[in-house]
């Protein structure tokens, strides 16, 4: 029967050595966990309690599809065969270790043969992903945004060395009789043929074999030991992290404690200071940071690294570990946070450190106008609050009563009220929703801004205040439903505001219109000579996942002639809009828009399309600035599209 | 040496607002949910220069009532103490110069900080006094200054404490205050402290007389040495000083008229060529 006697070769002291190494490889990472863990603990307590059920549910399903990782096609074949790889080889171990100690015979016959089978798939899935990842880093040109580490390739060529001298013990262990059933270890049965052919077999390879699973012992607790020295560490504290409960998309953690002066430690969470040594600095959050297309001083791997270099050296200031025009430079689009491998929150990071450079008064010159302008005008475009209505003069759009009830509330927003181009979206919405004869009402000068540039800004008071009025306003009206063409304002009352009192249902112009076009109440004239394509808003299609109703609205006036930018949907690139930089301008060897506006401009249509004021504005503002012959195409909000096309009949 | 700073702090009308002035009250409103008052960017900006100075104790003040938003404003910015004035007559946010120099006086400060009264102040305490600043440090007991003088130019200036100044209006950004910090010391105390409403000048001890400050472009020292008033008055008018000012004298003056008024009312005083009773100060 197929079977093999288990550790018969392995002299007692060799095997006790192997104990008690691998204890004190265990105890080293232990004390080095709880070295860090005793640093995690100085952030505050914000995070949730833990619900370990959740938390493991979490990991599992993360590991078994491997979600994010799988976005760059070839990191993810390469960790998903490491990974699976390793687990199976965990597994068949500790079947082996099960069968020695508890004296359960249970790998024998087929059984056996499976394992065998198995182990060796294991293996060599292991093997392949583990020589991919070699191959990535074999040079500096194949590094790509790689940093190029010599202790992460000795690393790798560690576990490689692990993985092939597990297939030699097997194949030196075969070759002392070679038994015909062992062909089922594909890979060990291989390599004891050719141990053979070079002379190990019978007492040689009993020999051999002894002398090389010393080797591979050795190599195991050589790996165990440098788990926490190098990226292995991620298997520990990246599985912390990607637990973690699930948090609304695009939303910020209010500080445990005011913040009145420069951040440390305590004001962060334990998850982030967690989060700090979970990265694995594979840096795919700066590949798609718009901001370091642009040029611009941001690296979204180098504020995680700065957090935990202050981690190692908290006597050098948080400050100077991050500069200044780097932390201005974000636009708080989430694309790092959605591409991060073990589910970093980068953008809470950066904007923590924000706010402790906003405590100091250590702001750019442009973002004081807009803090200071939301803080006194509740708007941070400098205008005065009654200035707010300005737009309607003469549309005839109805106010808001005190304390009259609203059915539907078309929520303006800051954009839709002061700024030129976001007035016409506003106007257009304006038609449109007279056009059906829709019962609805605006605040007029009630309106405030939400707080959402304030708040990612880094002034966490000023949104709280500006999100309290909000509140009370929407709640003194009973509000059944918010409509408002302002992802930002969206997001801000559908995952934010929450946190502050009972919200109405809210929904984005492209929703409704959607809507309305589905239940046949917007009849539209459909135009076939016209090719567009449709600039997805950050905090629309990334944080809040909605893709599908603005290109449902699209097509129904241009069906078949919707193109697609390479980069769209949740995948989008940001605007360069968002996160206050409608109001800054850190320098760069670009800008955000521009490079956007090239991507239209690859498109070949006529008109991108867009749901939200601030895109409008930096498309239009990127495509003025391309060169002669370019940009030979329009910047319009998908209402005004709609306006455009109305039929004559509601 | 810890520095006794004061710092006048008050709300004013937002000027980028529409304001609405009763008819028959007089009284200023502003609509559809705009804000009135503002904390004055001038007061803050001081505020800022005060708290620069090290090891500075700094105390903020605001004459009258309604302008507690701006002395908590300077709380967060770092001042250590914020005192309300009013007077005891209780009918004007108006205190009248003669109070206020006496309660300054008795504050003995070594540097203030102060806004549109500061050239009338200091010609009551007969303290130095200095207008146009950008910077403000204390070195060796003695106030150092950078002043600008208009189109660019900039002088370094120094001065004899005590010192009342005024900073510049146009070219300093007052600091962003977070609101957070603003919350954090919304609790601290505001010491209230209500001054006689008729006070006059002869319970005002005249201090020594400073000499005449350089009012260059060029930054030298004043070259005025006659003791003949109208010398002087001839040297005041060319805003220069003296025989340099003569070549400069076409330039134009970048003060408003409002200032460039109570500097020559001050100057006047200063030089003698006007009593100083108090009865020319009182409104």
């Amino acid at each position: 029967m197929p079977q093999r006697e288990i550790l018969w070769n392995i002299p007692n002291w060799l095997m006790l050595s192997l104990y008690a190494a691998s204890a004190a490889g265990m105890i080293w990472i232990a004390v080095w966990f709880v070295r860090r863990a005793l640093l995690w603990r100085l952030g505050s307590t914000a995070d949730p309690p833990p619900e370990w059920t959740t938390r493991l549910g979490r990991l599992a399903a993360y590991l078994l599809t491997h979600r994010t990782i799988r976005r760059d096609r070839y990191a993810g074949l390469m960790h998903l065969l490491i990974f699976w790889g390793f687990v199976v080889l965990l597994i068949a171990t500790t079947l082996v270790a099960v069968q020695h100690h508890f004296d359960v015979v249970f790998l024998t016959g087929t059984t056996y043969l499976v394992f065998s089978l198995s182990a060796d798939l294991g293996g060599v899935a292991f093997c392949t992903g583990l020589a991919m990842a070699l191959w990535r880093r074999r040079t500096k040109a194949t590094h790509g945004r790689l940093f190029s580490s010599r202790t992460t390739v000795w690393m790798l060529w560690l576990l490689m060395a692990i993985g092939v001298s597990g297939f030699l013990v097997e194949a030196a262990r075969i070759a002392i009789d070679t038994p015909s059933f062992e062909i089922w270890s594909i890979v060990g049965f291989a390599l004891a043929r050719l141990f053979a052919t070079i002379g190990i077999h019978g007492e040689t390879a009993v020999t051999v074999h002894r002398y090389l699973w010393g080797l591979h012992a050795v190599l195991v607790i050589a790996g165990m030991v440098a788990v926490p020295m190098t990226l292995l560490r991620h298997v520990l504290v990246g599985a912390f992290s990607v637990a973690r409960p699930a948090t609304r998309p695009g939303t910020l953690t209010p500080p445990a404690t005011p913040i009145l002066g420069a951040v440390d430690l305590a004001h962060f969470r334990r998850l982030d200071l967690l989060q700090a040594d979970a990265c694995l600095t594979c840096g795919i959050c700066t590949t798609v940071c718009p901001a370091e297309a642009a040029g611009k001083p941001l690296s979204p791997r180098r504020v995680v690294l700065g957090l935990r270099e202050h981690l190692d050296r908290p006597t050098t200031p948080l400050d100077e570990q991050v500069e200044d025009d780097a932390l201005w430079s974000c636009t708080t689009c989430n694309a790092c946070d959605a591409v991060c491998p073990v589910d970093i929150d980068i953008v809470e990071k950066i904007v923590m450190l924000r706010r402790g450079r906003v405590a100091e008064a250590a702001i750019p010159d442009p973002a004081v106008d807009a803090l200071e302008s939301m803080a006194q005008k509740f708007n941070p475009f400098g205008q005065a609050n009654s200035a707010r209505m300005d737009w309607a003069s003469g549309l005839g759009v109805p106010l808001a009563k005190d304390d009259e009830p609203v059915e539907l509330l078309y929520w303006i927003g800051c954009g839709g009220a002061f700024d030129p181009a976001g007035r016409e979206v506003s106007r257009a919405m304006i038609r449109i929703l007279q056009f059906l004869d829709i019962n609805f009402r605006v605040l007029g000068c009630r309106e405030r801004c939400t707080g959402d540039p304030a708040r990612r800004l880094g002034e966490e008071s000023l949104w709280q205040q500006l999100a309290e009025t909000n509140q009370r306003t929407i709640a003194a009206h009973s509000v059944k439903t918010i409509l408002t063409h302002c992802p930002h304002c969206f997001s801000s009352f559908r995952n934010e505001y929450t946190d502050i009192g009972p919200m109405p249902t809210v929904i984005h112009h492209s929703q409704w219109l959607r809507d309305r076009i589905e239940d046949g109440s917007l009849k539209l004239e459909t135009n076939t000579n016209e090719r567009l394509t449709f600039h997805d808003p950050c905090y629309l299609a990334r944080v809040n996942y909605k893709t599908t109703a603005p290109r449902a609205v699209i097509d129904g006036i241009f069906p078949n002639n919707r193109v697609e930018m390479t980069q769209h949907s949740q995948n989008n690139f940001c605007c360069g809009g968002g996160g206050g930089q409608m109001w800054l301008d850190v320098r760069g060897e670009t800008r955000v828009e521009n490079i956007r506006a090239a991507h239209v401009e690859q498109t070949n249509t006529q008109t991108v399309a867009t749901a939200c004021p601030f895109c409008r504005v930096m498309l239009e503002a990127g495509r003025q600035s391309l060169g002669d012959g370019q940009g030979k195409w329009r910047v319009k909000d998908i209402a005004e599209i709609v306006v455009e096309n109305l039929g004559s009949d509601p | 040496m810890e520095p006794n700073i004061f710092v006048e702090a008050w709300n004013e009308i937002d000027p980028t607002l529409n304001v609405r002035i009763d008819r028959d009250t007089g009284i200023p409103s502003a609509t559809n949910g705009d804000v009135l008052n503002r904390v004055s960017p001038l007061g803050r900006t001081a505020m800022s220069l005060a708290a620069k100075v090290p090891n500075a104790k700094i105390t903020v003040y605001a004459t009258g009532t309604g302008h507690r938003e701006a002395l908590q404003h300077a709380l967060a910015a770092g001042a250590t103490r914020a005192v309300e004035l009013t007077t005891d007559a209780d009918t004007t946010d108006q205190i009248s110069i003669a109070s206020l120099s006496i309660w300054l006086r008795d504050e003995n400060p070594d540097l203030v900080i102060a806004g549109r009264r500061a050239g009338r102040l200091a010609g009551h305490l007969r303290w130095s006094h200095l207008s146009g600043l950008e910077r403000v440090e204390i070195e060796s007991n003695r106030l150092r200054t950078i002043r600008n003088v208009g189109r660019g130019d900039r002088e370094i200036v120094t001065a004899r404490l005590p010192a009342i100044v005024r900073l510049h209006e146009e070219f300093l950004r007052p600091p962003y205050i977070s609101r957070t910090r603003i919350q954090a010391v919304s609790a601290n105390t505001i010491h209230q402290e209500v001054l006689p409403e008729d006070v006059t000048s002869t319970s005002i001890d005249a201090g020594r007389l400073q000499p005449a400050r350089t009012r260059t472009r060029l930054g030298e020292k004043s070259q005025v040495r006659s003791e003949r008033g109208i010398d002087r008055l001839g040297a005041l008018m060319t805003a220069s000083g003296g025989n340099l000012a003569m070549a400069k004298r076409s330039e134009p003056i970048d003060s408003s008229p409002e200032q460039m008024a109570e500097e020559f009312v001050r100057y006047l005083v200063h030089h003698q060529l006007l009593p100083s009773g108090d009865s020319m100060w009182r409104r």
